[in-house]
């Protein structure tokens, strides 16, 4: 056997699995979404592409997809930049490493749920903390969830708070990961600190940054448990993202067959982005490599 | 300016950022075990207080009381979905990373699991555990778990094995090691860090879901978000009761967190190889 | 390589058997000679406090019946959820369910209605004995029972009656507007001129002192999910004479009615009078402004602050009087002199027999236990922790609560006398997505997403029109006039 037959071993089990135990649910959601399935009734006729018109036809998807679209970006952009920066301190400082790191990554161990409520809690207009130090700053209160125009921010800041953690954690195992030779070879050339950095280990760390990006970018999409607690899509429908509004549609207009609808129309959008973002980060890969 | 003042002034300014940043993590979860042992009436006091004059264990004896069945079924649940995950994806990563195995597709079918809502599933699985009688039992919970887990540490491996040059582990078979001697000298300790950073998230992945457990638990595999949860009377929160069991469900993963600290290391220089 | 899978493949098969035998339960058998020996019966009630009765009684029910009570305790959130999935299984694992009666619609057809038990035991239950309020808006449908109230919802009206028995703020309240302030409030008219009148700054003065808090007149709960039943206050009585959510006749939605735009409107125009975060506010944030801050002048809400009254705290001034806390019927409206109020009966929560019971008699007989009138049932209902309402003529005519509470009688006596004016939510199939069409859409207009109240309510009844032509235009009337009947 060849080696590379061999190796399919390695594989074969997780890809039986997983497929054993998806297959049900991935045939189940095709079909009903081209069916009108409400689960308080018995039959569920056939409806084509009915679901998905019906989708394509109500605005409050587009406004969660603009919704969940700004989410995205600013989430991305804020945890990365910040993820990173706390990541490069942690490792130029290995000794405050092992006080700071499980310390930073506080945020990550309390459930989304609870994160939700303490936000209520803290950003409550007339009792909240957060408040009371903006007025100790000489500043007005805001209205922070309850009002229309900063509730998404708000959303945001709790989001930031809970998620940037993941993003240090993982740099700072990427950044472990790299070997020391081409550092070390690097500052015998004489090179700042900038060159290095933008190089040497922004390159090396291009398959670790670029999970990052899909990792958040698809959990953002997916984030449901916080904002459901905080706000339920309110004021309005400022915050209503697409996973609140799939969940009401299938779960509490019991209307199954919409809200598979939605989620297979997201599948061609992100799957389109997914392979155009590997694809371009792995030709810059193999760019870099050849340096 | 002296080179060395300027150094000086960096890491100073370091400190201070790090240590705002420190505050800034810390402080709501500061202010969630303070409310989990503030007297009900303090609550959203205006204005707000920052510590208590009474504080009460109640809350935690409650947690205890109430909520250790379920703190029991995470750790499991949780545990198993991590060991399976952890262990499959390590498994296939590598084929991936250096034998692209089933190309550029088989890894993306994969991913692409992470791309479905788990609101969309939820009725499906529903469906699927009731006819195989899993409902209510841990097995069903897990079973779920790992197409959130498995995908994220399969994919995630990938990464950190793809960081490790390739010529590393060539120059080792061609010192003579066999493939198995390459990884376990070469590259396991490379990804190391890798490794544990994955097993702590697909740990709180499956320890912080929600959806899943509500639906597929009744009484017996009940899980701490869904015992979380459930602490409301109709109108309102109990709020003392939620952040003392909150506060108890994060042992675990600190826990998880400072044991695998040690493996956070750098991975062993070239020099050691030749 | 293969040992790596083998090795991975017996890993995983301890793991799976591990996992397999951690969980599940097993059966018990028994012998003794009690009416439902080694009967289970399982009941699904909301989480938390709320469950207490049910896990206190269960030594009582296995000593009397020999049934194995098992409660399952889901959020109120999820409990529709929860139910709905198992109900429409006919998995028959449920066999009491306790919910919320907006949702009989749905529910209906997997519920066993109750009247021959009652007819049989000569209403050991005592239907008779639940106000006739509750039995209307909640257990009755199409005139049969359905269920049996488990916790009297209902609104009530709570204002600062310390600050409305100051002379010196009468005075100046008639001076202003031209009538005597009335205590308490009667219409939606003279809510608006005393929360006007109330809401002053920090420093300012109230009953003659200097308020040391920010105070305002009126506070909703106006959040996402919640606003839709503080609409309801206002549109039924702007809607009377004779308030209908549907033309019974033709089902057209009379949401968008001239009278339901001026409530709209209404409610929107005393927004400037509350405090800044109610968009956000639920139950707990209402509740500690109100109550534990003090600085709330009016507000409606559940009948916990009455069962509390005495707990009020003090206005947020130097030197306050003794708190009083004024309760009153939910504010009504004048037309042609006369005055229309409603009280609005939260059709939560009940508790039913479940259709597909594998023994509907010990599902009864559990109920009969919990609910009959007596000592059992009136002491959970005094008790404000576990958040059971009064319900019953026995709850409201005890004098054992009025020995052991004084003072609640004022609060007893004008709950029952503002009962008798109570008006149902809907209750069609679909409920949840009518009132939350309706939650939304206020929710956008009173965060400004929608210009008009005019709009916004158009936009509710087209979308109104659409579900009752999804569920059936003839079917939804014949429902919506089961409610009435």
């Amino acid at each position: 056997m060849t080696l590379k037959s061999r190796a399919r071993f390695l594989v074969l089990p997780t890809v039986l699995v997983l497929a054993l135990i998806v297959i049900f649910p991935m045939i189940f959601s095709i079909t009903v979404s081209l069916r009108d399935y409400d689960i308080r009734r018995p039959e569920h006729p056939f409806t084509g592409l009915k679901n998905f018109g019906d989708v394509l036809t109500d605005g409050e998807f587009y406004n969660a997809a603009v919704i969940t679209g700004t989410m995205m970006a600013a989430e991305l952009i804020f945890e990365f930049l910040i993820g990173m920066g706390l990541a490069l301190a942690l490792v130029n400082l290995p000794g405050a490493r092992k006080i700071f790191q499980p310390i930073l990554l506080v945020p990550m161990m309390v459930m989304p749920v609870v994160i939700g409520y303490m936000g209520r809690l803290v950003f409550e207009v007339r009792s909240g903390p957060i408040n009371y130090f903006l007025n100790l700053l000489g500043l007005d209160s805001l209205s922070w969830h309850a009002s229309p125009q900063l509730a998404l921010i708000t959303i945001l800041i709790l989001r930031i708070w809970q998620w940037t953690p993941f993003v240090m954690a993982v740099m700072v195992a990427g950044l472990l990961s790299l070997p020391i030779e081409p550092f070390d070879s690097a500052q015998v050339d004489g090179a700042t600190t900038w060159q290095i950095f933008t190089r040497i280990t922004l390159p090396m760390l291009r398959p670790i940054i670029m999970l990052i990006v899909i990792m958040r970018a698809l959990e953002i999409l997916q984030t449901f448990d916080l904002i459901y607690v905080v706000t339920l899509g309110g004021p309005g429908s400022r915050t209503m993202t697409l996973s609140l509004l799939t969940y009401l549609i299938g779960f509490r207009y019991w209307n199954v067959g919409k809200a598979s609808a939605v989620a297979w129309l997201l599948m061609i959008p992100l799957s389109i982005l997914v392979t155009v973002f590997v694809r371009v980060m792995e030709r810059g890969e193999r760019v870099g490599k050849s340096n | 300016m002296e080179s060395r003042t300027r150094a000086v002034i960096k890491k100073s300014l370091l400190a201070v950022a790090m240590i705002l940043v420190v505050v800034v993590t810390l402080f709501p979860f500061y202010w969630l075990l303070l409310t989990s042992v503030q007297p009900k009436e303090d609550l959203m006091n205006s204005p707000p207080k920052f510590a208590t004059e009474h504080p009460t264990i109640e809350p935690y004896k409650y947690a205890f009381r109430e909520a250790l069945k379920e703190f029991m079924n995470s750790l499991a649940i949780a545990f198993f979905a991590t060991v399976v995950a952890v262990l499959f994806g390590a498994t296939s990563a590598y084929g991936f990373a250096r034998y692209r195995i089933g190309g550029n597709s088989l890894p993306f079918w994969i991913l692409s699991l992470k791309f479905f809502p788990p609101v969309v599933a939820i009725v499906p699985f529903f469906l699927m555990m009731k006819t195989l009688r899993l409902i209510d039992t841990r097995l069903g919970v897990i079973i779920p778990h790992l197409i959130l887990t498995v995908p994220f540490a399969v994919w995630m491996i990938k990464g950190f094995i793809q960081e490790v040059p390739r010529e590393l582990e060539e120059a080792a078979m061609i010192d003579g090691c066999s493939q198995l001697d390459v990884i376990r000298i070469v590259t396991l300790p490379l990804i190391a860090p890798g490794l544990v950073v994955t097993a702590l998230f697909c740990f709180i992945w499956s320890w912080n879901d929600f959806m899943f457990a509500l639906i597929l638990t009744r009484n017996q595999a009940m899980t701490i978000p869904v015992a979380i949860a459930g602490m409301r009377d109709p109108h309102g929160l109990m709020w003392n009761e939620v952040s003392a069991t909150a506060a108890l469900g994060t042992l675990p993963i600190v826990a998880l967190a400072i044991l695998l600290q040690k493996y956070l290391v750098r991975g062993l220089s070239l020099g050691s190889l030749k | 390589m293969k040992k790596i899978v083998l090795f991975l493949m017996i890993c995983s098969l301890l793991l799976v058997s591990f996992a397999v035998f951690a969980g599940g339960e097993d059966e018990k058998p028994a012998a003794t000679g009690k009416p439902f020996e080694g009967v289970t019966v399982t009941v699904v009630a909301h989480s938390g406090h709320h469950a207490t009765p049910w896990h206190d009684e269960t030594a009582n029910i296995k000593e009397q019946y020999g049934i194995d009570l098992n409660v399952i305790e889901v959020t109120s959130d999820e409990i529709y959820s929860r139910e709905m999935l198992d109900l429409t299984q006919r998995t028959g694992a449920f066999d009491i369910v306790q919910y919320n009666s907006a949702w009989i619609g749905d529910y209906e057809s997997y519920l066993l209605p109750l009247d021959d038990y009652v007819a049989k035991d000569n209403d050991a239950i005592g239907f008779s004995d639940i106000l006739p309020a509750f039995n209307k808006a909640q257990n009755l449908w199409g005139g049969e029972k359905y269920s049996v109230t488990l916790d009297g919802d209902t609104f009530l009206f709570y204002y600062r009656k310390d600050l409305f028995q100051d002379a010196g703020e009468n005075a100046a309240f008639k001076a202003k507007y031209g009538y005597d302030l009335p205590d308490p409030p009667k219409t939606w008219k003279q809510v608006e001129d005393i929360a006007q009148f109330f809401t002053r700054k920090k420093g300012e003065k109230l009953a003659g002192k200097t308020l040391t808090k920010d105070f305002y007149g009126y506070a909703d709960q106006a959040k996402r999910g919640r606003v839709y039943y503080w609409y309801t206050f206002r549109y039924v009585p702007f809607s009377a004479p004779n308030p209908h959510y549907f033309d019974p006749a033709t089902m057209k939605p009379l949401i968008n009615s001239p009278a339901a735009v001026e409530a709209l409107e209404a409610m929107k125009r005393i927004m400037k009078f509350s405090p800044p975060g109610v968009l956000a506010w639920e139950w707990d944030e209402l509740f500690a402004a109100a109550m534990n801050d003090g600085t709330v002048c009016m507000w409606i809400h559940w009948t916990d602050e009455g069962r509390g009254f005495n707990k009020v705290a003090p206005l947020p001034v130097e030197n306050p009087p003794k708190p009083v806390l004024g309760i009153s019927a939910t504010p009504g409206v004048e037309k042609g002199g006369k005055l229309y109020q409603f009280t609005i009966v939260d059709p939560a929560w009940v508790a039913s027999v479940v259709k597909d019971s594998k023994n509907p008699d010990a599902a009864y007989a559990v109920l009969k236990h919990m609910f009959a009138p007596g000592p059992g049932n009136l002491k959970y209902i005094m008790d404000a922790a576990v958040g059971w309402d009064p319900s019953r003529y026995s709850h409201f005519n005890s004098t054992e609560w009025r020995k052991a509470v004084p003072g609640i009688e004022s609060y007893l006596e004008l709950e029952l006398k503002a009962l008798e004016n109570g008006f149902p939510m809907i209750k069609i199939p679909g409920a949840f997505e009518y009132n939350d069409v309706l939650d939304l859409t206020v929710s956008k207009f009173l965060a400004g997403e929608i210009p008009t109240a005019k709009a916004a309510l158009d936009a509710v009844a087209a979308k109104w029109n659409e579900l009752n032509n999804k569920f059936g235009v003839d079917k939804q009337k014949g429902f919506y006039a089961k409610i009435w009947q």
